[in-house]
């Protein structure tokens, strides 16, 4: 049951971001010393907030793994064939195979072949106009 | 959309807002309810359409009720958001029945039907009938508590922090925003005068 004196949750929520500051501040940190369900509530907020930040670095590190994964498996071939001799030839292919993909899927290499495709067909880009036109003002 | 803008759209009912709202804060939320019902052991009795009900309702009571207008500022939204979470579930589960775990049967509660006045209570042997050591014990707590209680409340929440919580001295300065350094300085003076106390009294207590 709830006690009569305890604080709201937004005054509670506040005092955990920070945001309560004089006596506001002081009558809180009075009430949490004498009453254990708002110290708990507390204490299980922060671990909830606490354990998010760690889900979001988990989750960067994770995106991170996901992007590189033909980088990071080309690596991982390489150092193979040297634990593993036997197999030398294989892993040594697997590490030229998934650094080939690598290297494709990559965005700038994506981004040369779309520019190289369009300087086949003789398209001019958006800066070549403008250039061209900068060209003919000076000269 | 920053935190503030997005706080202040839902406000006033902007239905778009509102589903960024709940894009952005659905997983807390969830962390939040699952984290309540690991505590209250009931977790693996709940099943899945129910755990769904309890986050579609949080949400629904946000924004029926127009809640977020109660919430201080944009830097206190999610501890706000894990507080309503974790109090909604445990009103929820409350009432239900597998919140109760089997076997278990109140001190209270009348053994026999026909039989008003025998309870389980009744046949503990009270605390007047033990021993010296009971005595002692009892006036030892006390005196631990009456002197955490004559600490100054900043010295008193940090100790009990650390002691009855167990937090680390990191988490009690993010709990408390106040530095690590002032935490343990807080700490270690409480405890040393605790020390110092019960010292006293046991020294008394071998005297006599």
């Amino acid at each position: 049951m709830k006690n009569r004196i305890c604080p709201s949750i937004e005054v509670l929520s506040g005092y955990l971001a920070g945001s309560l500051a004089g006596d506001e501040k002081i009558a809180m940190e009075r009430h949490l010393t004498g009453c254990p369900r708002c110290r708990q509530l507390l204490v299980e907020t922060y671990e909830i907030m606490s354990s998010r930040g760690i889900h979001k670095r988990c989750k960067k590190w994770l995106d991170l793994a996901v992007k590189n994964r033909w980088f990071m498996g080309a690596q991982a071939a390489l150092i193979l064939s040297f634990f593993f001799p036997a197999y030398f030839v294989q892993f040594l292919t697997a590490c030229f195979l998934m650094g080939c993909k690598w290297i494709i899927d990559a965005k700038t290499t994506k981004m040369l072949i779309m520019i190289h495709e369009a300087w086949k067909r003789g398209e001019k880009t958006e800066l070549d106009k403008e250039l061209s036109g900068f060209k003919h003002f000076m000269f | 959309m920053s935190t503030e803008e997005l706080l202040k759209k839902c406000i006033e009912r902007d239905y778009e807002a509102w589903n960024d709202f709940i894009e952005r804060y659905k997983s807390l939320v969830t962390r939040s309810v699952r984290y309540k019902l690991k505590k209250i052991s009931v977790k693996m009795k709940m099943p899945r359409d129910e755990f769904r009900d309890i986050v579609q309702e949080i949400f629904l009571t946000i924004w029926e009720k127009n809640e977020l207008a109660r919430v201080r500022d944009a830097a206190s939204l999610e501890g706000w958001l894990v507080m309503v979470s974790l109090n909604r579930t445990s009103n929820y589960c409350r009432g239900r029945i597998y919140a109760k775990p089997k076997n278990m049967v109140s001190l209270e509660a009348d053994l026999f039907a026909g039989k008003p006045g025998i309870s389980l209570k009744s046949m503990i042997p009270s605390a007047c009938f033990n021993t010296v050591d009971m005595v002692e014990s009892r006036e030892l707590s006390e005196l631990l508590k009456s002197e955490i209680d004559s600490l100054n409340h900043k010295q008193q929440l940090a100790l009990k922090l650390n002691v009855y919580e167990h937090r680390k001295q990191k988490d009690i300065s993010k709990i408390m925003n106040i530095p690590e350094n002032t935490v343990a300085t807080l700490v270690s003076r409480a405890k040393n005068r605790v020390r110092e106390k019960m010292e006293e009294y046991f020294e008394r207590n071998e005297g006599k």
